[in-house]
């Protein structure tokens, strides 16, 4: 299984970076949204909280870009032959360490970005850091099966987002508070926030894990 | 016919409870009737989403289609009645806070989980004609039902609330006055009853609407 899985993973971020098209995705969309902010609001915004809101906010749009995930297997019909090589469950975590990676990275990308166009102070980096890896990552656990869902019906784009959304919103409301304790000067422990985000991620990730393969008989 | 009576006759009777024979509450005054409607309400639109899921889990082990008609119906059940919880919600809080919202967690978590299945709304619109889309409503929903208890239960319990603790507290003991308490029971089962009432209703909808279906198929 493990063999498998690391293939599966190379695989895929192989394909990922050979096409480039969801990568330039991302980092086009991140780099538009932020300076469009920074140059509409002149570089002014003085709220730690807003700061903290449009920062994730970014983060989570640009992440709906990898909502392609399955869907691909369904495009260029490897789906078949992943269902006789692979088991159901291998695949699905594949994906979804895929997906984490892809979105860590995001919020990598995106945290400096708007860092460095908003001129922001982070006062505490290692929280800040923490909670941008926690957060993408439960960001990713948690939209992995809903990626697994839309591939298989129409218009699976703005469904994505729309049913991601209200399930990632406790998430981007927990990393929001933490994010603007961050980029103010309180005192502050991520412990609370990492706990919620681990025992959110983890249930989901599980119940997710569980349900795939009665998606993937679908495809 | 029985239960609707049966349901009919209890409503009467908890109208009667609620608006006539109850004392109005110490502080609170006579605004405090609307909290029989208010946890009724929101406790049947907990049980509807509870069943949906649990209809949902059904499904998928059985693929048995009056699973998915079960999960479907409560649903809609659910989200009618959270509509209500809302609207009798933001009622008394307009008298007690001042403010129809007030970004309170309870009300945040309530919204959220709105959006969840106005989310699932716009999935069911899409899939319902899909051979698959019964499996993909029921992963979604079994989603769902998982993300639900930490909406209603614990980011509630993350920020401070302006609910107030003393009626339904961590210690799980209802503090009201018997009478007060008598009827708030009486006013939970008959919304409960109602509930069972009209998915009944709804569930032989769904099947005359499948054996229709089959027949023209």
């Amino acid at each position: 299984m493990i063999k498998g899985l690391v293939r599966n993973i190379v695989k895929d971020l192989r394909i990922e970076f050979r096409s480039k098209v969801v990568i330039s995705l991302i980092l086009s969309f991140s780099v538009i949204v932020t300076i469009s902010i920074g140059f509409a609001s002149g570089g002014i915004i003085g709220s730690p909280m807003v700061h903290a809101i449009l920062l994730w906010v970014i983060i989570f749009f640009s992440g709906m870009n990898t909502s392609h995930l399955f869907y691909r297997e369904i495009e260029e019909h490897t789906a078949l032959f992943n269902l006789m090589y692979y088991s159901p469950e291998s695949i699905f975590v594949s994906k979804l360490i895929v997906n984490c990676i892809i979105m860590v990275a995001v919020a990598a990308i995106v945290g400096l970005l708007y860092l460095f166009v908003m001129d922001v102070s982070v006062y505490n980096v290692s929280g800040f850091a923490i909670m941008m890896l926690a957060g993408s990552s439960a960001l990713a656990v948690c939209t992995t099966i809903i990626a697994a869902i839309t591939a298989l019906v129409q218009a699976r784009g703005g469904l994505f987002t729309i049913l991601s959304f209200p399930i990632t919103l406790p998430i981007i409301t927990v990393v929001i508070k933490s994010t603007t304790q961050c980029f103010s000067k309180e005192i502050y422990s991520s412990w609370s926030a990492i706990l919620f985000l681990l025992a959110f991620s983890t249930l989901l990730g599980v119940v997710s894990y569980i349900l795939f393969p009665y998606i993937w008989r679908e495809f | 016919m029985v239960l609707i009576i049966i349901d009919a006759l209890l409503m009467l009777a908890s109208l009667y409870l609620i608006y006539i024979w109850v004392p109005p509450a110490a502080i609170l005054g006579e605004t405090s009737r609307i909290v029989y409607l208010h946890v009724p309400l929101a406790w049947v639109s907990t049980l509807a989403f509870i069943v949906a899921g649990l209809a949902s889990i059904q499904y998928i082990r059985k693929n048995a289609i009056e699973y998915i008609h079960c999960a479907r119906s409560s649903v809609h059940i659910g989200f009618f009645f959270s509509i209500l919880t809302v609207i009798t919600g933001s009622l008394w809080a307009k008298v007690m806070w001042g403010s129809y919202w007030n970004w309170d967690p309870r009300e945040t978590s309530i919204t959220l989980l709105l959006l969840i299945y106005i989310a699932y709304f716009s999935l069911h619109q899409i899939v319902h004609t899909n051979p698959k889309g019964a499996m993909l409503e029921s992963v979604y929903l079994v989603i769902a039902f998982v993300a639900s208890p930490f909406l209603i239960f614990v980011v509630p319990r993350l920020y401070p609330s302006l609910h107030p603790e003393p009626v339904i507290n961590t210690q799980g003991a209802i503090l009201l006055d018997t009478e007060m308490r008598l009827v708030l029971i009486i006013s939970v089962v008959t919304f409960t009853l109602f509930y069972a009432t009209v998915l009944k209703l709804l569930l032989k909808v769904y099947k005359l609407e499948y054996v229709c279906t089959e027949d023209v198929s």
